[in-house]
Protein backbone atom coordinates (compact mmCIF):
# COMPACT_ATOMS: atom_id res chain seq x y z
CA UNK A 1 0.00 0.00 0.00
CA UNK A 2 1.39 3.13 -0.77
CA UNK A 3 0.50 6.58 1.01
CA UNK A 4 0.06 9.95 -1.01
CA UNK A 5 -1.16 13.38 0.35
CA UNK A 6 -4.62 14.38 -0.03
CA UNK A 7 -5.86 11.30 1.48
CA UNK A 8 -5.77 8.08 -1.17
CA UNK A 9 -5.05 4.20 -0.76
CA UNK A 10 -3.62 3.15 -3.51
CA UNK A 11 -3.68 -0.86 -4.38
CA UNK A 12 -2.99 -2.61 -7.26
CA UNK A 13 -3.51 -6.09 -9.05
CA UNK A 14 -1.95 -7.21 -12.62
CA UNK A 15 -2.22 -10.84 -13.56
CA UNK A 16 -2.10 -12.92 -17.05
CA UNK A 17 -4.33 -14.86 -18.30
CA UNK A 18 -4.85 -18.48 -17.31
CA UNK A 19 -1.62 -20.57 -19.45
CA UNK A 20 0.09 -17.31 -19.73
CA UNK A 21 3.14 -16.35 -18.10
CA UNK A 22 3.31 -12.96 -16.14
CA UNK A 23 5.79 -11.49 -19.27
CA UNK A 24 3.08 -12.35 -21.81
CA UNK A 25 0.43 -9.93 -20.04
CA UNK A 26 -0.88 -7.55 -22.60
CA UNK A 27 -2.56 -5.36 -20.17
CA UNK A 28 -0.34 -2.61 -18.03
CA UNK A 29 -0.68 -0.37 -15.18
CA UNK A 30 1.29 3.08 -13.93
CA UNK A 31 0.52 5.52 -11.73
CA UNK A 32 2.34 8.19 -10.01
CA UNK A 33 1.28 8.40 -6.93
CA UNK A 34 2.57 11.80 -5.59
CA UNK A 35 0.63 13.58 -9.02
CA UNK A 36 -2.24 11.65 -8.20
CA UNK A 37 -2.39 10.06 -11.91
CA UNK A 38 -3.28 6.70 -12.76
CA UNK A 39 -3.18 4.74 -16.00
CA UNK A 40 -4.63 1.19 -17.28
CA UNK A 41 -4.22 -0.01 -21.21
CA UNK A 42 -5.27 -3.10 -22.19
CA UNK A 43 -3.75 -4.45 -25.67
CA UNK A 44 -5.13 -5.98 -27.87
CA UNK A 45 -4.36 -9.81 -28.24
CA UNK A 46 -4.54 -9.81 -32.02
CA UNK A 47 -2.20 -7.05 -32.73
CA UNK A 48 1.94 -6.86 -33.17
CA UNK A 49 3.61 -6.50 -29.69
CA UNK A 50 0.23 -5.01 -28.17
CA UNK A 51 2.15 -5.84 -24.08
CA UNK A 52 5.12 -2.70 -25.35
CA UNK A 53 2.35 -0.69 -26.22
CA UNK A 54 0.03 -0.89 -23.54
CA UNK A 55 3.00 -0.39 -21.05
CA UNK A 56 4.72 2.63 -23.43
CA UNK A 57 1.74 4.51 -23.32
CA UNK A 58 0.58 3.88 -19.50
CA UNK A 59 4.13 4.63 -18.74
CA UNK A 60 4.69 7.89 -20.61
CA UNK A 61 1.56 9.29 -19.77
CA UNK A 62 1.86 9.23 -15.84
CA UNK A 63 5.07 10.84 -16.46
CA UNK A 64 3.72 13.85 -18.11
CA UNK A 65 3.41 16.89 -15.98
CA UNK A 66 0.66 18.54 -16.46
CA UNK A 67 -1.36 15.11 -17.40
CA UNK A 68 -2.77 15.42 -21.21
CA UNK A 69 -6.15 15.53 -21.66
CA UNK A 70 -6.92 17.33 -24.28
CA UNK A 71 -6.76 16.73 -27.70
CA UNK A 72 -3.70 19.01 -29.30
CA UNK A 73 -1.95 17.64 -26.07
CA UNK A 74 -3.10 14.29 -26.33
CA UNK A 75 -2.91 13.89 -30.12
CA UNK A 76 0.98 14.75 -30.59
CA UNK A 77 1.60 12.81 -27.19
CA UNK A 78 0.39 9.59 -28.89
CA UNK A 79 2.07 10.22 -32.15
CA UNK A 80 5.31 10.73 -30.75
CA UNK A 81 4.85 7.24 -28.54
CA UNK A 82 4.09 5.55 -31.61
CA UNK A 83 6.36 7.24 -33.70
CA UNK A 84 8.96 5.58 -30.87
CA UNK A 85 7.29 1.95 -30.98
CA UNK A 86 7.90 1.68 -34.60
CA UNK A 87 11.29 2.81 -34.73
CA UNK A 88 12.50 0.45 -31.96
CA UNK A 89 10.40 -2.37 -34.22
CA UNK A 90 12.28 -0.96 -37.09
CA UNK A 91 15.71 -1.65 -35.79
CA UNK A 92 15.22 -5.11 -35.82
CA UNK A 93 15.38 -7.62 -38.66
CA UNK A 94 12.21 -8.91 -38.17
CA UNK A 95 11.08 -12.70 -39.58
CA UNK A 96 8.34 -12.06 -42.53
CA UNK A 97 5.19 -12.66 -40.20
CA UNK A 98 6.50 -9.94 -37.70
CA UNK A 99 7.48 -7.74 -40.67
CA UNK A 100 3.91 -7.96 -41.99
CA UNK A 101 2.36 -7.88 -38.73
CA UNK A 102 4.36 -4.70 -37.96
CA UNK A 103 2.61 -3.29 -41.07
CA UNK A 104 -0.54 -3.24 -38.45
CA UNK A 105 0.71 -1.72 -35.87
CA UNK A 106 -0.35 -2.23 -31.93
CA UNK A 107 -3.43 -1.36 -30.45
CA UNK A 108 -4.46 -0.55 -27.07
CA UNK A 109 -7.50 0.37 -24.71
CA UNK A 110 -7.01 2.73 -21.48
CA UNK A 111 -8.93 4.47 -19.25
CA UNK A 112 -6.60 7.47 -16.80
CA UNK A 113 -7.70 9.29 -13.80
CA UNK A 114 -6.17 12.31 -12.70
CA UNK A 115 -6.93 13.94 -9.14
CA UNK A 116 -6.26 17.67 -8.46
CA UNK A 117 -7.42 20.10 -5.24
CA UNK A 118 -9.21 23.14 -6.60
CA UNK A 119 -9.94 25.16 -3.40
CA UNK A 120 -10.86 22.51 -0.61
CA UNK A 121 -12.14 20.05 -2.74
CA UNK A 122 -10.79 16.92 -4.53
CA UNK A 123 -11.65 16.66 -8.06
CA UNK A 124 -10.96 14.27 -10.56
CA UNK A 125 -11.15 14.03 -14.44
CA UNK A 126 -10.42 10.95 -16.88
CA UNK A 127 -10.30 9.68 -20.26
CA UNK A 128 -11.15 6.35 -21.91
CA UNK A 129 -11.11 4.90 -24.84
CA UNK A 130 -12.32 0.90 -25.51
CA UNK A 131 -13.27 -1.06 -22.95
CA UNK A 132 -10.78 -0.26 -19.91
CA UNK A 133 -13.31 1.23 -17.41
CA UNK A 134 -13.39 3.62 -14.60
CA UNK A 135 -16.16 2.67 -11.63
CA UNK A 136 -16.81 5.34 -9.11
CA UNK A 137 -18.29 4.23 -5.86
CA UNK A 138 -19.25 6.17 -3.30
CA UNK A 139 -19.05 4.49 -0.02
CA UNK A 140 -18.99 1.25 -1.87
CA UNK A 141 -23.18 1.32 -2.08
CA UNK A 142 -23.77 4.28 -5.42
CA UNK A 143 -21.87 3.43 -8.26
CA UNK A 144 -20.87 4.89 -11.90
CA UNK A 145 -18.74 3.32 -14.49
CA UNK A 146 -17.51 5.06 -17.00
CA UNK A 147 -17.17 5.08 -20.24
CA UNK A 148 -19.06 1.79 -20.49
CA UNK A 149 -22.24 1.38 -18.04
CA UNK A 150 -23.50 -2.46 -18.45
CA UNK A 151 -22.28 -5.49 -18.46
CA UNK A 152 -23.68 -6.59 -21.90
CA UNK A 153 -21.54 -3.88 -23.55
CA UNK A 154 -18.25 -5.46 -22.87
CA UNK A 155 -17.89 -8.09 -25.91
CA UNK A 156 -18.02 -5.89 -28.95
CA UNK A 157 -14.82 -4.31 -31.29
CA UNK A 158 -14.19 -1.30 -29.37
CA UNK A 159 -12.10 1.56 -31.06
CA UNK A 160 -8.72 1.10 -29.74
CA UNK A 161 -5.59 3.37 -29.84
CA UNK A 162 -3.36 2.78 -32.53
CA UNK A 163 0.27 2.66 -32.50
CA UNK A 164 0.20 3.53 -36.33
CA UNK A 165 0.46 7.53 -36.55
CA UNK A 166 -2.44 7.69 -39.66
CA UNK A 167 -4.80 6.22 -37.91
CA UNK A 168 -4.57 7.89 -34.32
CA UNK A 169 -6.47 10.84 -35.60
CA UNK A 170 -9.82 9.11 -35.68
CA UNK A 171 -9.59 6.77 -33.16
CA UNK A 172 -8.76 9.92 -31.03
CA UNK A 173 -11.78 11.32 -31.70
CA UNK A 174 -13.76 8.84 -29.93
CA UNK A 175 -11.86 9.23 -26.70
CA UNK A 176 -14.74 10.35 -24.22
CA UNK A 177 -14.53 12.28 -21.09
CA UNK A 178 -15.61 12.53 -17.40
CA UNK A 179 -15.00 14.54 -14.52
CA UNK A 180 -16.41 15.20 -11.19
CA UNK A 181 -15.89 15.86 -7.28
CA UNK A 182 -14.56 12.97 -4.71
CA UNK A 183 -15.28 12.96 -1.38
CA UNK A 184 -13.85 10.57 1.53
CA UNK A 185 -15.46 7.22 1.73
CA UNK A 186 -15.02 7.36 -2.23
CA UNK A 187 -13.57 4.42 -4.31
CA UNK A 188 -12.47 4.40 -7.70
CA UNK A 189 -11.31 1.20 -9.54
CA UNK A 190 -9.77 1.46 -12.86
CA UNK A 191 -9.50 -2.12 -14.58
CA UNK A 192 -9.81 -3.67 -17.95
CA UNK A 193 -12.41 -5.37 -19.54
CA UNK A 194 -12.65 -8.87 -17.87
CA UNK A 195 -12.83 -7.22 -14.70
CA UNK A 196 -14.97 -4.69 -15.68
CA UNK A 197 -17.69 -6.86 -17.17
CA UNK A 198 -17.74 -9.27 -13.88
CA UNK A 199 -18.02 -6.32 -12.11
CA UNK A 200 -20.83 -4.83 -13.57
CA UNK A 201 -22.79 -8.05 -13.91
CA UNK A 202 -22.40 -8.68 -9.97
CA UNK A 203 -23.62 -4.90 -9.28
CA UNK A 204 -26.41 -5.68 -11.85
CA UNK A 205 -27.67 -8.85 -10.36
CA UNK A 206 -27.65 -7.54 -6.59
CA UNK A 207 -24.55 -10.18 -5.87
CA UNK A 208 -22.96 -8.22 -3.26
CA UNK A 209 -20.82 -11.25 -1.45
CA UNK A 210 -18.22 -11.54 -4.41
CA UNK A 211 -17.43 -7.97 -4.84
CA UNK A 212 -16.93 -7.89 -1.01
CA UNK A 213 -14.58 -10.48 -0.82
CA UNK A 214 -12.83 -8.77 -4.02
CA UNK A 215 -12.64 -5.35 -1.72
CA UNK A 216 -11.29 -7.17 0.81
CA UNK A 217 -9.07 -9.06 -1.08
CA UNK A 218 -7.57 -5.32 -2.54
CA UNK A 219 -7.71 -3.45 0.73
CA UNK A 220 -5.47 -6.29 2.01
CA UNK A 221 -3.48 -6.06 -1.28
CA UNK A 222 -3.67 -9.96 -0.86
CA UNK A 223 -1.72 -10.86 -4.27
CA UNK A 224 -2.35 -14.43 -3.66
CA UNK A 225 -5.99 -14.23 -2.63
CA UNK A 226 -6.55 -11.83 -5.86
CA UNK A 227 -5.02 -14.45 -7.94
CA UNK A 228 -7.00 -17.30 -6.53
CA UNK A 229 -10.28 -15.08 -6.44
CA UNK A 230 -9.94 -14.47 -10.08
CA UNK A 231 -8.77 -18.45 -10.68
CA UNK A 232 -12.40 -19.51 -9.13
CA UNK A 233 -14.44 -16.99 -11.44
CA UNK A 234 -12.53 -18.29 -14.24
CA UNK A 235 -13.34 -21.96 -13.30
CA UNK A 236 -16.69 -21.41 -12.55
CA UNK A 237 -16.99 -19.14 -15.89
CA UNK A 238 -18.17 -16.15 -14.26
CA UNK A 239 -15.36 -14.14 -15.81
CA UNK A 240 -13.58 -14.60 -19.11
CA UNK A 241 -9.81 -15.86 -19.07
CA UNK A 242 -8.52 -12.81 -19.88
CA UNK A 243 -5.32 -10.66 -18.54
CA UNK A 244 -6.49 -8.98 -15.33
CA UNK A 245 -5.58 -4.87 -14.29
CA UNK A 246 -7.40 -3.33 -11.14
CA UNK A 247 -6.43 -0.44 -9.56
CA UNK A 248 -8.10 0.60 -7.04
CA UNK A 249 -7.91 4.16 -5.17
CA UNK A 250 -9.66 4.84 -2.04
CA UNK A 251 -10.25 8.35 -0.95
CA UNK A 252 -9.95 9.16 2.85
CA UNK B 1 -22.67 -25.91 -24.87
CA UNK B 2 -19.71 -27.30 -28.00
CA UNK B 3 -17.66 -25.36 -29.88
CA UNK B 4 -16.83 -23.12 -27.32
CA UNK B 5 -12.92 -24.30 -26.22
CA UNK B 6 -10.34 -21.59 -25.58
CA UNK B 7 -7.40 -22.20 -28.24
CA UNK B 8 -4.51 -21.62 -26.27
CA UNK B 9 -0.61 -22.78 -26.53
CA UNK B 10 -1.38 -25.78 -24.42
CA UNK B 11 -4.72 -26.76 -25.72
CA UNK B 12 -4.46 -26.20 -29.67
CA UNK B 13 -6.89 -26.86 -32.45
CA UNK B 14 -6.13 -28.27 -35.72
CA UNK B 15 -6.66 -27.64 -39.47
CA UNK B 16 -6.67 -30.38 -42.12
CA UNK B 17 -6.44 -29.18 -45.82
CA UNK B 18 -7.97 -31.88 -48.35
CA UNK B 19 -7.20 -30.85 -51.73
CA UNK B 20 -8.29 -31.94 -54.88
CA UNK B 21 -5.21 -32.18 -57.11
CA UNK B 22 -6.80 -34.21 -59.79
CA UNK B 23 -6.20 -33.95 -64.03
CA UNK B 24 -8.98 -31.56 -64.04
CA UNK B 25 -7.59 -29.07 -61.68
CA UNK B 26 -5.18 -27.86 -64.82
CA UNK B 27 -8.65 -26.58 -66.45
CA UNK B 28 -10.01 -22.92 -66.24
CA UNK B 29 -11.39 -21.12 -63.57
CA UNK B 30 -13.68 -18.51 -63.20
CA UNK B 31 -14.17 -17.49 -66.71
CA UNK B 32 -10.59 -17.17 -67.21
CA UNK B 33 -8.45 -18.93 -69.52
CA UNK B 34 -4.84 -18.37 -68.07
CA UNK B 35 -6.11 -18.97 -64.75
CA UNK B 36 -5.95 -22.59 -63.17
CA UNK B 37 -7.88 -24.38 -60.70
CA UNK B 38 -5.10 -25.90 -59.24
CA UNK B 39 -3.13 -22.29 -59.43
CA UNK B 40 -5.69 -20.29 -57.91
CA UNK B 41 -6.81 -22.87 -54.86
CA UNK B 42 -2.92 -23.21 -54.43
CA UNK B 43 -2.59 -19.58 -54.09
CA UNK B 44 -5.52 -19.45 -51.69
CA UNK B 45 -4.40 -22.10 -49.32
CA UNK B 46 -1.09 -20.29 -49.04
CA UNK B 47 -3.05 -17.05 -48.15
CA UNK B 48 -4.93 -19.04 -45.93
CA UNK B 49 -1.77 -20.32 -44.10
CA UNK B 50 0.10 -17.36 -44.25
CA UNK B 51 -3.30 -15.77 -41.91
CA UNK B 52 -3.23 -18.87 -39.87
CA UNK B 53 0.33 -17.72 -39.07
CA UNK B 54 -0.18 -13.83 -38.72
CA UNK B 55 -3.08 -14.89 -36.18
CA UNK B 56 -0.34 -16.81 -33.70
CA UNK B 57 2.32 -13.66 -34.25
CA UNK B 58 2.66 -11.95 -31.28
CA UNK B 59 5.82 -9.91 -31.08
CA UNK B 60 8.64 -12.25 -33.07
CA UNK B 61 7.05 -15.25 -31.31
CA UNK B 62 4.49 -17.35 -32.99
CA UNK B 63 1.98 -18.80 -30.55
CA UNK B 64 1.54 -22.76 -31.65
CA UNK B 65 -2.59 -22.53 -31.31
CA UNK B 66 -2.67 -24.47 -34.35
CA UNK B 67 -1.80 -27.78 -35.77
CA UNK B 68 -2.06 -27.93 -39.56
CA UNK B 69 -1.87 -30.69 -41.87
CA UNK B 70 -2.24 -30.67 -46.00
CA UNK B 71 -3.26 -33.68 -47.85
CA UNK B 72 -3.02 -33.19 -51.91
CA UNK B 73 -4.55 -36.24 -53.53
CA UNK B 74 -4.74 -37.15 -57.44
CA UNK B 75 -2.21 -38.77 -59.09
CA UNK B 76 -1.20 -39.83 -55.02
CA UNK B 77 -2.46 -38.91 -51.93
CA UNK B 78 0.30 -37.19 -49.81
CA UNK B 79 1.41 -34.43 -47.48
CA UNK B 80 0.75 -31.31 -49.70
CA UNK B 81 3.69 -29.45 -48.29
CA UNK B 82 6.99 -28.47 -50.13
CA UNK B 83 10.33 -27.58 -49.15
CA UNK B 84 11.90 -28.72 -45.43
CA UNK B 85 8.00 -29.54 -44.58
CA UNK B 86 7.75 -31.92 -47.37
CA UNK B 87 6.02 -35.02 -46.14
CA UNK B 88 5.26 -33.74 -43.08
CA UNK B 89 1.69 -34.01 -40.77
CA UNK B 90 -0.09 -31.86 -38.22
CA UNK B 91 2.82 -29.42 -37.81
CA UNK B 92 3.04 -27.03 -35.67
CA UNK B 93 1.93 -23.30 -37.04
CA UNK B 94 5.34 -21.96 -35.81
CA UNK B 95 7.28 -24.81 -37.70
CA UNK B 96 5.32 -23.86 -40.54
CA UNK B 97 6.10 -20.13 -40.30
CA UNK B 98 9.43 -20.62 -39.96
CA UNK B 99 9.39 -22.88 -42.78
CA UNK B 100 7.72 -21.86 -46.32
CA UNK B 101 9.43 -23.50 -49.29
CA UNK B 102 10.59 -19.88 -50.79
CA UNK B 103 9.37 -16.74 -49.71
CA UNK B 104 8.33 -14.56 -52.58
CA UNK B 105 8.10 -10.72 -53.34
CA UNK B 106 4.49 -9.46 -54.23
CA UNK B 107 3.05 -5.97 -54.40
CA UNK B 108 0.15 -5.16 -51.78
CA UNK B 109 -1.93 -2.17 -51.70
CA UNK B 110 -2.46 -0.81 -48.22
CA UNK B 111 -4.11 2.49 -47.07
CA UNK B 112 -2.25 5.54 -46.33
CA UNK B 113 -4.11 6.73 -44.00
CA UNK B 114 -5.34 9.76 -46.58
CA UNK B 115 -7.68 7.49 -48.14
CA UNK B 116 -5.89 6.09 -50.95
CA UNK B 117 -3.61 3.24 -51.10
CA UNK B 118 -0.13 2.79 -52.03
CA UNK B 119 1.84 -0.13 -53.09
CA UNK B 120 4.11 -2.18 -50.84
CA UNK B 121 6.43 -4.84 -51.74
CA UNK B 122 5.75 -7.77 -49.60
CA UNK B 123 7.42 -11.22 -48.56
CA UNK B 124 4.61 -13.63 -49.63
CA UNK B 125 5.33 -17.31 -48.02
CA UNK B 126 5.01 -20.74 -50.35
CA UNK B 127 4.39 -23.10 -49.05
CA UNK B 128 2.93 -25.73 -51.19
CA UNK B 129 2.77 -25.56 -55.09
CA UNK B 130 -0.34 -26.35 -57.39
CA UNK B 131 -0.95 -29.61 -58.28
CA UNK B 132 -3.00 -31.37 -61.21
CA UNK B 133 -3.00 -35.28 -62.28
CA UNK B 134 -4.71 -38.21 -62.13
CA UNK B 135 -7.72 -38.77 -60.83
CA UNK B 136 -9.82 -38.40 -57.54
CA UNK B 137 -8.50 -40.54 -54.55
CA UNK B 138 -11.33 -38.83 -52.32
CA UNK B 139 -11.79 -42.08 -50.01
CA UNK B 140 -7.98 -42.70 -49.70
CA UNK B 141 -7.71 -38.72 -48.80
CA UNK B 142 -10.40 -39.24 -46.52
CA UNK B 143 -8.79 -42.24 -44.59
CA UNK B 144 -5.36 -40.65 -44.56
CA UNK B 145 -7.38 -37.43 -42.61
CA UNK B 146 -8.84 -40.54 -40.58
CA UNK B 147 -5.78 -41.63 -39.82
CA UNK B 148 -3.62 -38.19 -38.77
CA UNK B 149 -6.56 -36.91 -36.86
CA UNK B 150 -7.19 -40.56 -34.43
CA UNK B 151 -3.72 -39.69 -33.56
CA UNK B 152 -3.90 -35.64 -33.24
CA UNK B 153 -7.32 -36.22 -31.13
CA UNK B 154 -5.23 -38.76 -29.00
CA UNK B 155 -3.37 -36.07 -27.42
CA UNK B 156 -5.79 -33.44 -27.90
CA UNK B 157 -8.82 -34.56 -26.44
CA UNK B 158 -10.35 -31.63 -24.89
CA UNK B 159 -9.53 -28.96 -27.13
CA UNK B 160 -11.10 -26.96 -30.21
CA UNK B 161 -12.78 -29.68 -32.59
CA UNK B 162 -10.41 -29.86 -35.62
CA UNK B 163 -12.00 -28.21 -38.53
CA UNK B 164 -11.35 -30.58 -41.92
CA UNK B 165 -11.16 -28.06 -45.04
CA UNK B 166 -12.05 -30.06 -48.17
CA UNK B 167 -12.13 -28.90 -51.79
CA UNK B 168 -12.65 -30.73 -54.71
CA UNK B 169 -13.76 -30.45 -58.40
CA UNK B 170 -15.02 -33.64 -59.44
CA UNK B 171 -16.73 -36.59 -57.98
CA UNK B 172 -15.05 -39.47 -56.16
CA UNK B 173 -13.13 -41.95 -58.05
CA UNK B 174 -12.24 -44.88 -55.96
CA UNK B 175 -15.89 -45.04 -54.25
CA UNK B 176 -18.47 -43.12 -52.34
CA UNK B 177 -16.77 -41.10 -49.90
CA UNK B 178 -20.13 -41.33 -47.31
CA UNK B 179 -19.08 -43.82 -44.92
CA UNK B 180 -15.50 -42.66 -44.33
CA UNK B 181 -17.39 -38.80 -44.02
CA UNK B 182 -19.25 -39.84 -41.38
CA UNK B 183 -16.63 -41.82 -39.73
CA UNK B 184 -14.81 -38.52 -39.76
CA UNK B 185 -17.94 -36.77 -38.39
CA UNK B 186 -18.03 -39.59 -35.64
CA UNK B 187 -14.67 -38.18 -33.90
CA UNK B 188 -14.55 -35.16 -32.03
CA UNK B 189 -12.79 -33.67 -28.69
CA UNK B 190 -15.08 -33.00 -25.62
CA UNK B 191 -15.78 -29.46 -26.90
CA UNK B 192 -17.75 -31.52 -29.89
CA UNK B 193 -17.51 -32.91 -33.00
CA UNK B 194 -14.54 -32.83 -35.77
CA UNK B 195 -15.90 -30.13 -38.91
CA UNK B 196 -15.97 -31.03 -42.03
CA UNK B 197 -16.58 -28.49 -44.53
CA UNK B 198 -16.55 -29.33 -48.17
CA UNK B 199 -16.35 -26.75 -51.62
CA UNK B 200 -17.14 -28.38 -54.73
CA UNK B 201 -15.53 -25.72 -57.15
CA UNK B 202 -16.90 -25.68 -61.00
CA UNK B 203 -15.32 -24.29 -64.34
CA UNK B 204 -18.51 -23.93 -65.65
CA UNK B 205 -20.78 -21.68 -65.35
CA UNK B 206 -23.29 -22.73 -62.88
CA UNK B 207 -25.26 -21.64 -60.28
CA UNK B 208 -23.65 -21.81 -57.00
CA UNK B 209 -24.70 -23.16 -53.85
CA UNK B 210 -23.21 -21.50 -50.50
CA UNK B 211 -23.85 -22.96 -47.01
CA UNK B 212 -27.31 -24.46 -47.45
CA UNK B 213 -28.97 -25.72 -44.62
CA UNK B 214 -31.56 -28.65 -46.50
CA UNK B 215 -30.22 -30.56 -49.70
CA UNK B 216 -33.75 -30.46 -51.51
CA UNK B 217 -31.81 -27.60 -53.70
CA UNK B 218 -29.13 -29.41 -54.91
CA UNK B 219 -29.10 -30.47 -58.48
CA UNK B 220 -27.57 -33.69 -58.29
CA UNK B 221 -26.11 -37.03 -55.93
CA UNK B 222 -22.90 -36.14 -55.83
CA UNK B 223 -23.65 -32.60 -54.43
CA UNK B 224 -26.17 -34.58 -51.91
CA UNK B 225 -23.67 -36.56 -50.95
CA UNK B 226 -20.74 -33.79 -49.99
CA UNK B 227 -24.40 -32.29 -48.31
CA UNK B 228 -24.61 -34.99 -46.51
CA UNK B 229 -20.74 -35.04 -45.06
CA UNK B 230 -20.46 -31.74 -44.15
CA UNK B 231 -20.63 -30.44 -40.74
CA UNK B 232 -23.49 -27.47 -39.33
CA UNK B 233 -21.59 -24.42 -38.90
CA UNK B 234 -21.38 -23.33 -35.27
CA UNK B 235 -22.11 -20.08 -34.18
CA UNK B 236 -18.80 -18.45 -34.48
CA UNK B 237 -18.20 -20.01 -37.55
CA UNK B 238 -21.66 -18.33 -38.83
CA UNK B 239 -20.39 -14.88 -37.24
CA UNK B 240 -17.14 -15.08 -39.45
CA UNK B 241 -18.93 -15.64 -42.64
CA UNK B 242 -21.68 -12.70 -41.78
CA UNK B 243 -18.04 -10.59 -41.67
CA UNK B 244 -17.38 -11.60 -45.21
CA UNK B 245 -20.69 -10.70 -46.50
CA UNK B 246 -22.16 -14.69 -46.40
CA UNK B 247 -25.48 -15.06 -44.26
CA UNK B 248 -25.63 -18.46 -43.34
CA UNK B 249 -28.92 -19.39 -41.85
CA UNK B 250 -28.64 -21.13 -38.28
CA UNK B 251 -28.50 -25.08 -39.36
CA UNK B 252 -26.52 -23.91 -42.98
CA UNK B 253 -23.82 -26.42 -43.20
CA UNK B 254 -20.38 -25.53 -44.30
CA UNK B 255 -20.85 -27.01 -47.94
CA UNK B 256 -20.52 -24.79 -51.29
CA UNK B 257 -21.40 -26.54 -54.65
CA UNK B 258 -20.17 -24.98 -57.80
CA UNK B 259 -18.02 -22.48 -56.20
CA UNK B 260 -16.40 -19.97 -57.97
CA UNK B 261 -13.38 -17.91 -57.22
CA UNK B 262 -14.96 -15.88 -54.50
CA UNK B 263 -16.56 -19.29 -52.98
CA UNK B 264 -13.40 -20.48 -52.84
CA UNK B 265 -11.69 -17.46 -50.84
CA UNK B 266 -14.88 -17.17 -48.27
CA UNK B 267 -14.67 -20.84 -47.54
CA UNK B 268 -11.16 -20.47 -46.74
CA UNK B 269 -11.63 -17.60 -44.44
CA UNK B 270 -14.71 -18.87 -42.82
CA UNK B 271 -13.36 -21.81 -42.44
CA UNK B 272 -10.41 -21.26 -40.60
CA UNK B 273 -12.19 -18.62 -38.24
CA UNK B 274 -12.84 -20.86 -34.73
CA UNK B 275 -13.10 -18.01 -32.11
CA UNK B 276 -11.70 -17.75 -28.69
CA UNK B 277 -7.60 -17.46 -28.87
CA UNK B 278 -6.52 -17.01 -25.84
Amino acid sequence: MIRVPYGLRIHRFLAPKKGSQPGECEDAIAFHAGRMVFAVADGATEAYDSRSWARLFVRAWVRIQPPVFEMQEFEPFVRDLGRRLHRKWSKRKLPWYAEEKVRGGSFTAFVLLHFYIAGVTLHWKASALGDCCLIHRRNLTDCNAFPITRSEEFGSHPILLPSIESKQRRALDSVQHASGAAEPGDDFLLVSDAVGCWFLKQRENGEGETTRLFDRLTESNDADGLQNFFGDLRSTGQIRNDDIAVVRIEVY
Amino acid sequence: MPYVAEISRTNPTCFIILLDQSGSMADGFGGSEGLRKSDFVADIVNKTLHDLVIRCTKAEEIRNYYHISIIGYGGSVQSAFAGALGGKTLVPISEVADNPARLETRTKKVPDGAGSLVEHQVRFPIWIDAGASGGTPMCAALSQAKVQLEQWLSEHNDGFPPTVLHLTDGESTDGDPTALGKELLSLGTTDGSILLFNCHVSSHRAAKVEYPSGDSGLPDQFAKTLFGISSVLPESFRKAAEQTGVNVSEGGRGFVFNGDPASVVQFFEIGTRPANLR
